[in-house]
């Protein structure tokens, strides 16, 4: 399931605080076994590098036009300005854009220098109680990569923690990246194996599966996600579901996050149409806290008040956690 | 051991609403009307004038005129503050410095009461006064022109007057420094004037035949004649509270006045005894020196290490209460506010809302580098917190291996609070710099903050912070140009130093930068050379200097070295604009070949009209100060390095260096609104950022942004620096300590100075459009804070385009769309 | 010449009515090229006739020279024995020089009610050479005769 050889960072957030305890550098891996149609980066799909988009930023100036060595740009608008056929993600139009409207999502980066860059941020890790999260996409799909990188952090003292789909060979990851890693953020998006094939092109009983097991056995924090997607995920029943298979895992604590419809523009910035059953709006706020009670209700009743914080600066690692996130971004750019 | 026995730190019981004479106060301030206060012109002219003769020395004839004054002043009590003596004869008044700058409101004295920007009340008799008695005395005799005289109109003054170059604001005399009050609370007045008599006699019997002997023994008679006018404006206040008490009928105000009346009898006359006496003592000395000096920065420093030693004394013995001493902290922080600046409209419009800024300096570590924080601290903090005023401008300093964590996320609090002060300042790189400068480590730990961000070791440093306001643009312009200036025509101003067009390699027009540079900063420095050395002439401080470490000792006044550590400080405008757009030539011209240098000139002459391709490249994709691109990063150093060198290789009249340093107050929107288009993309007659800010837009990243000026160089910044940064909303505990740990990053990557304004886009747009909405909205300029309808359109702008970010992701937030047009590359 | 000062002083408050009214129609006007004439004409008239308005040059010196940039006005006003002189010719020795665009200009710097500091700045209007204290001076006395004229003093 792995793949070998370097993946394309797509992103490196600093600042980040909602991807673990303190402030963090977040590294955003492209290429995702899944294809969850609510996916906030979708431009994190493909693990190759695509050119976007951003019709805002267009000055009209035409040079891409001119410069395209594959003759992929027209002067259309929107998603239908790059022929996606033709492209070949070569960069010469990003690099000639004026007001970067089109800029490549995807970059190789050596372990050294990638290492190097998030260790730049080292001071904002050490006053805060922070450090370094693997997003993606899916930072397993590159477990050597990953784990070179996670190796050097970890020996040079920084705190390291991992966002997953859950999709990944159990064995290799617990040889390979589980020893440098010290949180683990595990995403259950549906129970019902149907539903979750459907929304994700994908069986989940890997990653049940998965998750049974380091919940179960590992000695680091394994918090489970749950994006919250209306009439998707959002669901009394998926909600109900997930807390009965989390009680049955030991697990009293869970991270719900709030649906962000961000991905729609992303998606079109890669020339991608977004799922027409997706709201392009968040749903008002009182829909989503009486899931999150009947959530909390379902998983625990003690968990109720610990669930009205944001979380990232409460929790601590090392006795379990009982939060959830608020509206903020999860993702790239 | 930590000093700190308070059981809340946040004080939280006290409440302006319990704490009824604070609320009370604050709000008579906020309502009351700046007025022109005349009587300091009125009383120092006559006795100039008419009192005494041009043939005794100044230093004497001098000393005798402030005390003149301080004999005559008026002991006025005009509302129930616990703090008896007003800097004017007015609630809140402007007073005139006409040997100074005070004459440039001639031409508005029928008009200054109702004219549109931040008028200020003046009587008819009064400005009859200014314009008959007081201002033709000093035409020929106020500093600018006994300088213009003396140097036979010197090409360094005309610059000075075209205002686009640069500033010299030594023309504004003595200020931005930090007077050392502890003396003086345990000698009081008289212990100085004994001590000043037993000095005169020592140097007597070696002999007054020296000219140094001689200047001594004059400089030791003014500082007792100067002290005699202090004590009897004490003395004046004290029988006037009696006499006030007498016929008062209200119960709680008699004793007010008769406490006051006791209080004057003693302090500063004798040392004081109790917490009261003190600051009674340090508030009457404050006022004494406005008597002799302007009111421009005069700092009382570290007031919670000053004023400790009473504090505890009183607690402990129980005869004050922590709400006793937030109510007289409270009482101080309204007096500082008793005066503001006589400003003319021209710099309204330029330079306008500034306070007088007193800085008060709270925190960090004592002289033994040990934890400094005490009970006072955060009575101070309260007190800010409560009282949200322009001045005094509060700085906490925080050093990240001493001072707690509580300390320091309770600071952040405050800032949130009040949206805006205080400023953080950071112990660990302000001791080193000091150091750096020669100041000896017990002394540099004792610094305190002068004005917006320079730093002195208090009361021992006489550090003339903004001597110099330098236009950095300036000089980028005469390099584009060859010597000219847009805004000054087809004149050559500068040296030639080639057509850019002509360049091969972006060294040799940074080179030709370089050159500009040093001719330019030459010309203002020779103006402040001529200005001091006018001062030590004409305008003597013997007031001030007994209130120093050093001028007693060596026998020598302030303006002649006298000090311990002398400098001159000079402070740079357009730091961020100029780096960018350097970085913009090196990548656009002599890298990326975009275009031509004369293809650039000529899209900035056109305000890249027709030239939007180009327009767009150089915003977006030229090299940011802010951000981590590495020729930004280099230039942005290069810069800092450069100065830093040039200013130090020059000796001031005192004996001591200049210093560089990176704030702007309001200069960089006037002085922004005076240049062209800049090779960056900011467009003709935008504001420049403040400080050393990265330009408005440009750093999209926080951390990158606190890396970026973090990794500036601190000991090239002698004179301090101001980052500005603005944070939409700060929500809850677990933001403010993100908060907290922001800054202590930015400290710990090596930042001095960092100053906030928490207030979003739309909140500021509104402030602006609904200006009766937002009376008492209270920001952060670019080192001292204002109220936001007082600043001027383009100062207004500024702040509305600062980059916000959104401190829940670390990234700028988007600036409104409606309001683009705004931005400074729109 | 006794005749002419004769026939100056009897029709003096005549003259300082129409001159008030041209004055006024000057600072009303776009073009006022002809300004500082106006002013000068006004102000030299005023110090005669008015005791308050005198008071302002009893033993004041001063020597002026008002100047456009190209050159095509030079004024000289010297204050000397309670008077006020105004010649069209150079002057040496003055306290101050002053050079402006134009008329409008000089106009915008001494008496608009709401100067346009910024723009006059940018365009140089009006520059300094000397002791800005006479110009502080002198702009003060124009400020308060256009006061005078416009009744609100």
């Amino acid at each position: 399931m792995a793949k070998r050889g370097r993946p394309l960072i797509f992103n490196i957030r600093r600042f980040a605080l909602d991807d673990g305890p303190g402030i963090r550098t977040t590294v955003f891996m492209k290429g995702c076994p899944l294809s969850c149609i609510w996916c906030h980066n979708p431009e994190s799909v493909s693990p190759a590098a695509e050119v976007a988009f951003y019709e805002d930023r267009c000055i009209g100036c035409g040079t891409c036009r001119e410069v395209c060595p594959e003759g992929a740009v027209s002067a259309t608008s929107g998603s239908e300005r790059i022929n996606r056929e033709r492209c070949t993600a070569c960069g010469v139009c990003t690099e000639e854009c004026p007001s970067t409207a089109l800029s490549v999502i995807g970059r190789e980066c050596e372990v050294d220098e990638l290492v190097e860059r998030l260790l730049e941020e080292r001071i904002f890790y050490e006053t805060s109680g922070g450090g370094v999260t693997f997003s993606g996409g899916e930072p397993t799909l590159f477990m050597d990569y990953t784990a070179e990188v996670m190796h050097r952090l970890k020996s040079e003292g920084i705190h390291v923690a991992i966002q997953t789909s859950g999709m990944f060979n159990l064995r290799e990851f617990s040889d390979k990246l589980l020893p440098h890693t010290d949180l683990i953020f595990f995403d259950l998006k549906l129970i019902d194996s149907d539903r979750h094939r459907d929304f994700t092109g994908r069986d989940n009983d890997l990653i049940l599966e998965n998750f049974r097991h380091l919940a179960m056995n590992a000695s680091i924090p394994v918090v489970p996600r749950i994006p919250l997607v209306p009439g998707m995920t959002a669901t009394k029943q998926n909600l109900a579901d997930t807390a009965a298979f989390l009680r049955e895992t030991g697990c009293r604590s869970a991270v719900l996050l709030p649906y962000n419809p961000g991905g729609i523009l992303k998606a079109k910035a890669v020339g991608r149409s977004p799922h027409p059953s997706l709201p392009d709006r968040m749903p008002p706020v009182g829909e989503e806290e009486e899931l999150k009670a009947f959530f909390l209700d379902r998983l625990s009743g003690r968990c109720a008040k610990a669930m009205e914080k944001r979380p990232a600066q409460d929790i601590n690692p090392s006795t379990g956690f009982h939060f959830c996130s608020d509206r903020r971004t999860q993702g790239g750019a | 051991m930590s000093k700190v026995t308070l059981k809340d730190i946040r004080l939280r019981e006290y409440t302006l609403e319990n704490l009824g004479l604070l609320g009370r106060l604050r709000k008579d301030l906020m309502r009351t009307r700046p007025e022109v206060c005349i009587e300091r012109a009125r009383h120092t002219t006559r006795y100039l004038r008419d009192l005494s003769s041009d043939d005794e020395p100044m230093e004497t004839r001098y000393a005798k005129a402030v005390a003149y004054f301080l004999s005559k002043k008026a002991p006025l009590f005009f509302d129930d503050n616990l703090l008896a003596g007003t800097t004017t004869s007015k609630p809140f008044g402007a007073p005139v410095y006409q040997e100074l700058t005070g004459m440039t409101i001639w031409p508005e004295l029928d008009t200054i009461s109702t004219r549109g920007k931040n008028p200020l009340i003046l009587s008819r008799e009064d400005a009859e006064e200014l314009n008959f008695e007081i201002f033709p005395y000093w035409m020929e005799r106020n500093i600018l022109e006994y300088t213009r005289k003396k140097h036979n109109n010197p090409g360094c003054m005309r610059l000075f007057e075209r205002i686009v170059f640069f500033l010299a604001s030594k023309a504004g005399t003595i200020s931005h420094t930090v007077p050392d009050y502890r003396k003086v609370l345990a000698k009081g007045i008289e212990g100085i004037i004994e001590e000043a008599a037993a000095r005169e006699e020592d140097v007597r019997r070696k002999g007054a035949d020296t000219p140094d002997n001689r200047h001594s023994i004059e400089f030791y008679q003014a500082v007792q004649i100067v002290m005699k006018g202090v004590l009897e404006y004490a003395a004046n206040l004290s029988r006037r509270a009696e006499e006030l008490a007498a016929a008062e009928t209200d119960p709680a105000r008699r004793e007010n006045l008769l406490r006051m009346s006791e209080t004057c009898a003693r302090v500063p006359a004798k040392p004081a005894r109790t917490f009261r006496e003190a600051l009674n003592s340090l508030w009457i000395c404050q006022v004494a020196v406005h008597a002799e000096n302007i009111n421009m920065a005069m700092s009382p420093g570290r007031l919670d290490q000053v004023l400790y030693d009473y504090y505890r004394r009183d607690i402990d013995s129980g005869t004050l209460t922590v709400g006793e001493a937030i109510e007289l902290v409270g009482c101080l922080w309204l007096k500082l506010n008793d005066n503001t600046n006589l400003v003319p409209e021209t710099s309204e419009e330029l330079f306008g809302g500034a306070g007088t800024v007193p800085a008060v300096t709270v925190g960090g570590v004592d002289e033994n580098g040990e934890d400094a924080v005490n009970d006072l601290t955060y009575i101070m903090l309260r007190v800010t917190e409560l009282l949200k005023l322009r001045d005094p401008s509060v700085n906490a300093r925080y050093h990240y291996e001493k001072n707690t964590e509580e300390y320091r996320d309770r600071v952040a609090e405050v800032i949130v609070n009040t949206k805006a002060v205080p400023a953080f300042h950071n112990d660990v790189v302000d001791i080193k710099v000091l150091e750096n400068q020669g100041t000896s480590t017990e002394h540099a730990r004792d610094y305190a903050v002068i004005g917006c961000v320079e730093l002195a070791s208090a009361g021992r440093s006489y550090d003339a912070s903004s001597s110099i306001i330098f236009n950095l643009v300036s000089a980028l312009e005469l390099a584009m140009y060859n010597g000219k200036r847009p805004a000054t025509g087809d004149e050559q101003i500068g040296p030639q130093t080639g057509d850019p067009a002509g360049f091969s390699t972006f060294e040799e027009f940074w080179e030709a930068f370089k050159t500009q540079l040093k001719w330019l900063i030459g010309e203002a420095i020779k103006l402040n050379e001529y200005f001091g050395r006018a001062h030590q002439e004409m305008l003597p401080t013997p007031l001030l200097s007994a209130f120093f470490e050093g001028p007693m000792e060596k026998g020598r006044d302030l303006i002649r070295g006298g000090a311990l550590y002398n400098s001159s400080g000079a402070t740079h405008i357009g730091f961020a604009d100029t780096v960018d757009s350097l970085s913009a030539i090196e990548k656009a011209v002599f890298m990326d070949r975009k275009c031509t240098f004369a293809e650039l000139l000529t899209a900035l002459r056109d305000d890249f009209r027709g030239h939007e391709k180009l327009h767009a490249y150089l915003v977006y994709k030229t090299p940011k100060y802010g951000t981590d691109d590495p020729i930004a990063v280099k230039n942005s150093r290069n810069l800092i390095r450069f100065l830093y060198d040039f200013y130090q290789g020059h000796t001031n009249y005192r004996g001591g260096r200049y210093r560089p340093g990176y704030w702007t107050m309001t200069n960089h929107a006037g002085q922004g609104k005076l240049s062209g288009a800049l090779p960056n993309g900011r467009k003709a007659h935008k504001v420049f950022a403040s400080g050393i800010t990265p330009a408005s837009q440009a750093a999209g990243d926080l951390s990158a942004c606190l890396k970026a000026v973090g990794g500036l160089d601190g000991l090239c910044i002698p004179s301090g620096e101001a980052l500005n940064l603005k944070y939409p909303h700060v929500n809850g505990n677990g933001d403010i300590k993100t908060f907290a740990q922001a800054v202590e990053s930015y400290f710990r990557y090596g930042g001095l100075h960092v100053q906030f304004n928490i207030m979003s886009y739309e909140e500021l747009i509104d402030a602006k459009k609904n200006p009766e909405k937002y009376p008492e909205l209270l920001v952060r300029v670019s080192g001292y804070s204002a109220y936001f309808k007082d600043l001027n359109e383009a100062m207004k702008d500024e702040i509305i385009t600062r980059t916000a970010y959104d401190l829940g992701t670390g990234r700028a937030v988007p600036f409104p769309e409606e309001y683009r047009s705004m931005l400074a590359y729109e | 010449m006794l005749e002419k000062i004769l026939n100056w002083l009897t029709l003096r408050p005549l003259r300082m009515r129409i001159l008030r009214r041209k004055f006024l129609k000057c600072l009303e006007s776009e073009i006022a090229e002809e300004f500082l004439e106006m002013l000068l004409r006004f102000m030299s008239l005023a110090f005669l006739l008015d005791r308050d308005f005198r008071r302002n040059i009893e033993d004041f010196n001063g020597r002026y020279l008002f100047r456009s940039r190209d050159n095509s006005i030079t004024v000289a006003v010297v204050f000397k024995d309670n008077r006020m002189k105004v010649y069209e010719k150079n002057l040496e020795d003055t306290n101050v020089t002053v050079t402006f665009r134009n008329g409008k200009a000089l106009m915008g710097y001494l008496l608009s009610p709401k100067p346009d500091i910024l723009g006059s700045l940018l365009r140089q209007d009006v520059t300094f050479n000397g002791n800005l204290n006479y110009v502080y001076k002198f702009a003060y006395m124009a400020k308060r005769l256009q006061l005078m004229a416009t009744g609100e003093i």
